[in-house]
Parts: structure tokens; sequence; C-alpha cells
């Protein structure tokens, strides 16, 4: 055995299918010329579940695709509960029924359901996410609090909702009690790269998503999450700059250690394939029901590569060179590092610290308040 | 079923309870997860080697021999350590005796 590195992932996403009944503009799963979106029968999920079981891990997160567009959903949940594992599910909230939410509840072992909400108005969610669809996710939401099932609400914000930031905050945490809700932006891969300017946030929006959801972070404290994105971005910037100032660096930066899950967590595509990430769909490590998921996720050449991300130092890196924020930095998400370069063990451009902020000069702009 | 007033003594066959997942992380660690409400107790290397040998068929004795063919420095204490830890994750409802089936 690898030294430091689990015998087995904690836990896993896996794409249980590959359809979708929505086609939002900035989909990162579907558009990918490298995924081959195909379905497996029920069996092959299930026996893969067998084997997470064996390898003790904990938790999945049942996405697509949109996952509750299987027919054997709820199959695969029984699957998942019979393996003593617990479960979270990314949904688009439209196809939710009262008896699929009271199973759920039944199990006891669901963590989270996320709906995706993009606005507090039908015509801002469905701006890019296509008619008919603020309703049912509204709905969904509503059905999942009644139940009393654990529900959060993932918002991705992009040119058209910036301003709708206030008035959303208002519907899911005021209006409709929601303990919080989280938020992201669009990522450069999938169905996202043929819109463009609609879908993607420039240095100016960039600016402004971010001062309103630092405002909007103050009013509603601790109740708006983010892992990426213009808030998550907004609390790493604040930390590395408050570091600059005081001369003191943040322990533990200053290497590429943006990404911790490739030490506790990985995917699996809906036709089988082993990714480290859903952000990294291209990354194939192998295939379900032929390699050994302990196997793969301890030998696979790519994720060892991966791992030894946490050692190479920023001051490797041209860019990175003369950077005053280079020791507070960690190099981000390697997924899309991956995705804009090509290469995976380098910073990611997308949330380089350096470059926002000259890109701001350059307009005129400045990140702090 | 699990009897909450279990005398434990080297003579228990013990069992981790079914319901829950002993997770080996790596040769140092692991963890006892309840996927019934999701909460994890952190077990070190000790506990653990002893959590993988309670089987329901061993008793206490029988594993501490088995653990004293491994480990050469263990101690004459290790009966007493031993009681105190399974009485303790006992107390958990984490270890006891079941049923089969
Ligand atoms: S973002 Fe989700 S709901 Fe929208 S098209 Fe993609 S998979 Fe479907
Ligand atoms: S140049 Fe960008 S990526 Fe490099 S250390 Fe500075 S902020 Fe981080
Ligand atoms: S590759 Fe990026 S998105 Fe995936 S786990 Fe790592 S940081 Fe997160």
């Amino acid at each position: 055995m690898s030294a430091g590195i689990m015998r087995t992932p904690r836990s896993l996403d896996l794409e249980i299918t590959s359809r979708c009944n929505a086609s939002c503009r900035y989909c990162y799963y579907l558009n990918n010329p490298d995924v081959d979106y195909t379905d497996l029968p029920t069996e092959r999920w299930l026996t893969l579940f067998d084997e997470l079981g064996r390898c003790q891990v904990m938790e999945v997160t049942l996405q697509g695709g949109e996952p509750l567009l299987r027919e054997d959903f709820l199959t695969l949940v029984d699957g998942i509960v019979a393996n003593r594992m617990r479960f979270s599910i990314l949904t688009n909230g439209s196809q939710l029924t009262p008896e699929i939410a009271m199973h759920l509840k039944t199990t006891g072992r669901c963590n989270q359901i996320q709906v995706s909400l993009d606005g507090s108005k039908a015509a801002i969610h469905e701006s890019l996410r296509g008619a008919d669809t603020f309703a049912p996710a509204l709905a969904a939401i509503k059905l999942l609090q009644e139940i009393d099932l654990p529900v959060t609400v993932r918002v991705t914000v992009h040119p058209g909702n910036i301003s709708d930031l206030p008035a959303l905050a208002r519907l899911l945490l005021d209006d409709m009690g929601l303990p919080c809700f989280s938020t992201n932006s669009t990522s450069s891969l999938g169905t996202s790269e043929k819109y463009g300017s609609e879908v993607f946030l420039n240095a100016a929006d960039r600016l402004k998503a971010i001062h309103l959801l630092a405002d909007l972070d103050s009013q509603y404290p601790g109740r708006i999450q983010a892992n990426a994105g213009p808030l998550a971005d907004w609390r790493l910037f604040n930390a590395m700059e408050d570091a600059r100032q005081k001369g003191q660096p943040i322990p533990g930066r200053g290497c590429l250690v943006g990404c911790g899950c490739i030490f506790d967590k990985m995917a699996v595509r809906s036709d089988g394939v082993y990714v480290p990430c859903v952000m990294l769909p291209q990354m194939v490590l192998g295939e379900m029901g032929q390699d050994a998921l302990a196997d793969v996720w301890v030998n696979a050449a790519e994720l060892k590569c991966m791992r030894e991300r946490v050692k190479v130092p920023l001051a490797s890196f041209e860019e990175c060179r003369d950077c005053q924020w280079q020791k507070s930095c960690t190099g981000n998400c390697p997924g899309t590092a991956f995705t804009l370069t090509g290469e995976i063990n380098r910073p990611c451009p997308d949330s380089c610290l350096k470059s926002f902020v000259q890109e701001l000069a350059d307009q005129g702009l400045s990140l702090w308040k | 079923m699990n009897d909450k007033l279990l005398k434990i003594d080297l003579n228990t066959r013990l069992a981790v309870n079914p319901t829950l997942v002993l997770r080996v992380e790596d040769d140092d660690c692991g963890l006892l997860f309840d996927p019934d409400n999701g909460t994890v107790q952190m077990l070190n290397d000790t506990a653990i080697e002893i959590l993988q040998r309670l089987d329901g068929k061993r008793t206490l004795r029988e594993i501490l021999d088995s653990l004293q063919q491994v480990y050469t420095e263990i101690t004459p204490e290790a009966d007493q350590q031993i009681l105190r830890l399974v009485n303790q994750l006992a107390e958990m409802g984490a270890v006891g005796v079941w049923e089969e089936g």
C-alpha cells in the first residue's frame, strides 16, 4: 500500500445517468467530447454498490444528468442502503414526487438533496436553464421541506442573475426559511463552452458578484456557502491578502494543495468509467466491473501523479515566481487547470488572484473595497 | 441481540455491531461509521487491531494470544487494557454479542 493513502475512498460521486430533461447552457456535464454518454443497467450499479460496501465506502452522491430520470432510481437507493452507506442527491427537482421523497426519508440515510435554483423569478431561473424549470424546482424544495428531508439549494451565478442575488437570498432564507444555500459559477467544461459571455462571468461581473455576495454574507452570517465561484474566491482572496499584509503566510500553502478530494474521494461516470472527479471526466482511471476499485484508488497512475501535486511549490511556475500572494496560494482546482491548460499539476488560471487583480486594474477597478 | 448489561471477561466472544462499518483507512488509523446517523468514531491502531479480530467466534483471550504472536512488545497489563477498551466500546453499542442472522 502507498504510504499515507487511504486503502479506499471515503466517498464517491456517481453519475448514474447521462440523461437529462433540461438543457442548461452552463451544464458542465453534457457535451464533453471525451465522454461516452451511455447508461448502465441496474445490475451493474448494484454490483458496484456491493463492492463499495466491501470497500467500507461511507457515502455516495447520486447525480447525472438528472438522477431521478432513472426508472430504477429507488432500487439503486435501496442497494446503497443495503451496503451500509449514506447518500446525497443532486437534482433539478423536476422528477421528485411525494412517493419518492417519502421513500428517501424512510431510509434514514439521506445526507442531503441539493436542488438547483438560479433566480427568484421564473424568467431569471429559466434564462439559462430552459422553459418550465422554475416551478418544479421550487415545488421540489417545498416538498422536501414539508417532509423534513435535508434540502439545500445550489445557485449558479452567471451574468444574468447577479442583480437578482439579494432577492433570491430573501426568497430562500427569509420567505422559505432554508437554513442556508450554496453558490458557484459556470465551469469551463461541457456545454458552457458553446455559450461564452452568456454564461461566464467577465472580470467586472465577477467583481460585482463578489461584492454583492460578500454583503449578503454579512447580512446572513454562516448561511451562504461556497466551495467554488465568486463567494469562495472572495473568502480565499481575502485570506491571502490578509496574510500578505501581516507578512504571515497561511500555513500549509505555497504548493498545489488546492484539491483535498484526491485523498478521500473519486467519481464514476454513467458509462462505468472511474475518474478522479466529475470535473475531470476525460481522465480515465479504470472501469467498474473490470478494475477493482481499491486497486484503481491506490495504483492509478493519474491519481498518483495528482497526489504528488501537493509537493509542487508555486514558486516553480513562471507566472507565480514574483507573486506577492504566492506563499498563501493553493493553486486551486486541478480539474479546471487541466481543462484550461491541458496540464494537471499546475495552478488554475481561473482562480489566480494576481491575474484577476491585474485584469481589474486594467479596467480601473479594484477588488478590495 | 446486544445485551447492554453484558458482563465482559476474557472468555467473552464479542463482535462488532453488524449495523456499523469498521473502516480501516491505513495501517495506523480507522473509524467506526454508523450509517444510520452518520456519526464517526476515530480509532487508533490498537483499537483497529482488536476490532478487526472481534468475529463473534474467538474469545478475548484467544485474540490477545493472536496479538501476542504478532506484537512481541505486548505487556502483562494488556489483559486489563483490552477489557477497558471493549467495555467502552460495548457501552457505546459498538461491540457486543449478536445473534446469528
Ligand atoms: S446542469 Fe444539471 S439539470 Fe442542467 S442540463 Fe446539466 S445535468 Fe441537466
Ligand atoms: S500568480 Fe496566481 S496562481 Fe500563482 S501564486 Fe500568485 S495568485 Fe497563486
Ligand atoms: S478537481 Fe477541482 S472540483 Fe474536483 S475535487 Fe478537486 S478541486 Fe474540487
